[in-house]
């Protein structure tokens, strides 16, 4: 299932149980890696970009989990049981904050840089983001119909339209132009990818 | 070094998630890893500064990420240790784990297993429906998310997500040996 999240949904509860949002926010700060780690791979800045506007909602979920957390505590006995919760909020928040560093190295220049050496950048793999051009192909087809995943290989698995995130989304989503997609797969399918999103006749601007 | 961050931290959320205790020792073994790693790449920037081979920018870049990974490596670390050691089974950590129909396990490949010397697309297309395998450590070495060809040889250890029935068929069928939680190192 999809979920849809927006860092300014207010004091509105998100409606979630506790291992909905920590699976969230395992699906949220392993993107905020992957994305991080793609970003010095590819030396891309926009996808550094994307990292840093995932950190609101890794913040608005530990905000869930915090609240019900502390509804649930009722004695000192509960209290204690709750410690470990309380530890692995603060370990996905320094998770979130170390993808953002990562992410800014990419911000500060990186591709001035020179080779990165190999130690520190075995990595299998890529996480990408595209954006949907308005009159594009893609623009206003649902994902199945978009044939993406069969064409490029590639799987979209968020969306972030303005402020909001749509994550796993489902066959039945429809892009829109203006959407950023996230995808995942190997660096082979990128460039059909980018063809399938760009309004027609406009100049088709290599991948380094 | 971003392979093996990106598997800590996948193992450590699906102890979370799923049911498997196995991969615990397998997250202290990579942590450990990670920390050798971050002081040869360390050494590694200072020599290579040093000789003039790269920039005080370039050292300064490559430092932060290194560090980075492994604070990110640390954190994972702990959320796993939070699981097992140290604390009470909260009975939300526990009903999180009971209603997951998800199981991570640790399978070690033996000499004469089906896997050895096929690619991983005809061990899951074949032997495994439904699971699948998320990391392989080849001697020393981790690959985090391995190719569809990749090719299984004996010896391996293999990490994979699956229902429990599916893993225990899969583990049956390839003839795989469970690794233990301590039982490996």
């Amino acid at each position: 299932m999809s979920t849809v999240i927006s860092p300014f949904m207010g004091e509105k509860p998100l409606n979630l149980s506790v291992r909905d949002i920590i699976a969230l926010l395992k699906d949220v700060s392993e993107l905020m890696l992957d994305l991080g780690l793609s970003s010095i791979i590819l030396r891309n800045e926009e996808i550094a970009e994307e990292v840093l506007k995932l950190e609101p909602i890794v913040e608005r979920l530990l905000e869930e989990l915090s609240l019900k957390v502390i509804v649930s505590t009722r004695s000192l006995d509960d209290a204690r049981d709750m410690v470990p919760f309380l530890s692995i909020a603060e370990m996905i928040r320094s998770i979130s904050n170390s993808a953002a560093d990562i992410a800014n190295i990419v911000l500060e220049g990186i591709s001035k840089l020179g080779e990165i050496p190999e130690v520190v950048s075995e990595f299998e793999g890529v996480v990408t983001v595209l954006k949907v051009e308005e009159g594009s192909y893609v623009d206003g087809k649902r994902l199945d119909e978009s044939l993406i995943e069969t064409k490029t290989g590639l799987r979209i698995i968020a969306i972030r339209r303005g402020d909001t995130w749509i994550f796993g989304p489902e066959g039945d989503e429809v892009l829109r132009g203006g959407d950023i997609i996230v995808v995942r797969g190997y660096k082979r399918g990128l460039g059909a990818l980018r063809d399938m999103c760009r309004t027609r006749g406009e100049d088709v601007e290599e991948a380094k | 070094m971003m392979d093996r961050t990106r598997l800590i931290l996948d193992l450590a959320y699906s102890a979370l998630i799923y049911k498997g205790e196995e991969i615990i020792s397998e997250i202290i073994n990579l942590e450990d890893s990670i920390d050798e790693s971050l002081v040869e790449i360390f050494y590694q920037i200072l020599e290579g500064y040093k000789q003039g081979e790269i920039s005080r920018d370039e050292a300064y870049a490559y430092l932060t990420i290194a560090r980075s990974l492994e604070e990110i490596a640390d954190s994972a670390y702990v959320i796993a240790k939070n699981i097992v050691h140290g604390f009470r089974p909260h009975p939300i950590i526990k009903k999180i784990i009971e209603e997951s129909e998800t199981s991570i396990t640790v399978l070690y490949i033996p000499i004469g297993s089906l896997a050895v010397n096929k690619t991983i697309e005809e061990v899951v297309e074949n032997y495994g429906k439904g699971v699948e395998i998320i990391a392989v450590k080849t001697g020393d070495h981790w690959i985090y998310k391995p190719s569809n060809n990749f090719v299984i040889r004996e010896n391996d250890i293999l990490i994979v997500k699956g229902s429990e029935e599916s893993l225990e068929e899969f583990r049956r069928i390839i003839g795989a040996e469970e690794v233990l939680e301590g039982g490996e190192d």
